[in-house]
């Protein structure tokens, strides 16, 4: 099993609701996160510009730098569920993940010393019901959630609709293996690797 | 990224220990003074300590470092530091109860190669725990390479430094206690490591500038330059040319001389080098894709 978001990038409008609804459902205080929405562009020139939102959270990576790294094996990939998280109560707070994670998607929380980062709202998904508060919250139904070995799930299902030069994945420095796919049409705008 | 000052210090103390033992167990194995090794040994093991409490102080909290202990075999990069770490600490410990009462015997000689070969390793893996895909500026095995040499350089003087300041050498162990010159500092130097210190010195000090000058070329020097006064003047001026100078003053009469402030000063521009050279990594640490360094969330506010 290998449960992860989709994101589709021609339906996102950049409304920053997946934010607020992240911030809320996980209780996280001012200049805590587990998600940003990144504008990317705008880039080209008058009247051929364009520019395209990336919501950016944890990429569940199917070989993660940040599990390696851990000293007390206070992040690890659920053997079940694919899904990259943090036992808290493990986690010494060295910071050793966030060096390593490929995409800076892990905060360090001072007060509590710990690391953090987007959990796919375990506390609502682990029975296999439910889905993330952003993928809910999102009201331009830019989101999905899913397992990506289910031909049935609706993050399959979604892809399914595209053609494969409208799928893409962040940029991969090693053999990180993000698992989170994003949809972008060439209609839309062209996919910028970033790096 | 900021500069993490913990691991800044524990690297360069804990690596410098080890570059003390290593020199501890050339001596041992190569002929020198049993006090020097000695005191040499105390001191490693100050500093191993001192470094690890500097680590601690990286965590949240200072009880959480037992869990990494307690998860060693993660052989996570910090998992592999804290092996060496503990292995440095055994092998100095046990030559110190070994040599306690005069020559421990073969079981010396174990604890001399042991020493070598732990107080190279610990100054190497210091540093490749960082090389990550996650990092650009780190992802090279010039950084551990230049945090060898740092530390080896840095270990290397603080040896001379307490053989210059063993003024009564353990009589018959010191070869040439009645070479010409009278000064016993010098004699005591100059017998260490069959008479060969200042020339391991000067290999170390080789590495140093080996290492570092790979490390800034591998950054380029436009990036490193970016940081102009920890590049050009720590890693540069003092850790490159201040110690090259230094171990080439080794091999002439100013050994002979003015052993002790040689190796001081010798230390010194180590440490300030090897200090320089981790923060340099630290500030010219990019990320790869680093997503969350954009500040506002909020698309609006960027129209
Ligand atoms: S994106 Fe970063 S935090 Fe998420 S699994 Fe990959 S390495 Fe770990
Ligand atoms: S900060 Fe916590 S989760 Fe991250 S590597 Fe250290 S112990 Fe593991
Ligand atoms: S809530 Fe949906 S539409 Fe709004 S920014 Fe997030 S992904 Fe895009």
């Amino acid at each position: 099993m290998r449960k992860g978001l989709l994101i589709n990038l021609d339906r996102c409008s950049g409304c920053d609701s997946c934010i607020v609804a992240c911030k809320l459902e996980n209780d996280l205080p001012l200049g805590h996160f587990y998600n940003k929405v990144i504008a990317v562009g705008p880039t080209g020139t008058f009247p051929d510009v364009e520019k395209y939102w990336l919501p950016s959270q944890c990429q569940q990576c199917e070989n993660p730098a940040c599990v390696h790294v851990c000293p007390t094996a206070a992040s690890y990939r659920d053997p079940e569920t694919g899904m990259v998280l943090i036992d808290k109560e493990k986690c010494i707070g060295c910071q050793y993940c966030i060096y390593a994670c490929p995409y800076g998607v892990r905060q360090f929380n001072e007060d509590a010393g710990v690391v953090q980062k987007c959990t796919l709202c375990a506390q609502i998904t682990a029975d296999g019901d439910g889905v993330p508060a952003c993928v809910h919250n999102c009201n331009c139904g830019a989101r999905f959630f899913g397992d990506y070995d289910d031909p049935d799930s609706d993050v399959c299902r979604e892809l399914a609709k595209y053609p494969d030069e409208a799928i893409h994945t962040l940029p991969d420095p090693g053999n990180a293996k993000p698992l989170t796919r994003y949809i972008l049409s060439p209609k839309i705008a062209s996919w910028k690797e970033l790096v | 990224m900021a500069i993490q000052w913990p691991l800044v210090l524990f690297s360069l103390l804990a690596g410098g220990a080890g570059g003390l033992l290593a020199f501890t167990g050339l001596s041992e194995l190569l002929g020198g003074s049993r006090t020097v090794r000695r005191r040499a040994s105390w001191v490693a093991l100050a500093l191993l300590v001192v470094g690890g409490l500097a680590s601690v102080a990286h965590l949240a909290s200072p009880l959480h470092a037992i869990s990494a202990v307690t998860n060693l075999l993660s052989f996570s990069g910090i998992s592999i530091e804290l092996m060496l770490l503990g292995a440095n600490f055994i092998v100095g410990a046990a030559y110190l109860g070994l040599t306690r009462e005069g020559d421990g015997g073969a079981a010396t000689k174990v604890f001399a190669v042991l020493a070598v070969v732990c107080g190279i390793a610990i100054g190497f893996f210091c540093g490749h725990g960082y090389v990550i895909d996650a990092q650009p500026t780190w992802s090279t095995e010039t950084l551990p390479l230049a945090y060898l040499g740092t530390a080896l350089a840095l270990g290397a003087f603080l040896y001379a430094l307490v053989a210059g300041l063993a003024k009564k050498p353990a009589g018959a162990e010191v070869a040439r206690a009645d070479s010409s010159d009278g000064a016993p500092a010098a004699t005591v130097v100059a017998s260490e490591l069959g008479g060969k210190l200042w020339l391991a010195v000067l290999v170390c000090c080789a590495l140093d500038a080996v290492g570092i000058v790979a490390y800034g070329l591998f950054l380029g020097f436009d990036a490193a330059g970016a940081h102009g006064a920890l590049f050009w003047g720590g890693c540069v001026v003092v850790g490159v040319a201040g110690v090259l100078a230094c171990g080439v003053a080794g091999m002439t009469a100013a050994a002979t001389k003015a052993p002790v402030p040689l190796a001081a000063v010798g230390a010194a521009c180590a440490f300030v080098g090897g200090i320089a050279l981790r923060m340099l990594m630290w500030a010219a640490a990019t990320g790869y894709l680093d997503l969350f360094s954009h500040t506002v969330p909020s698309v609006m506010l960027n129209l």
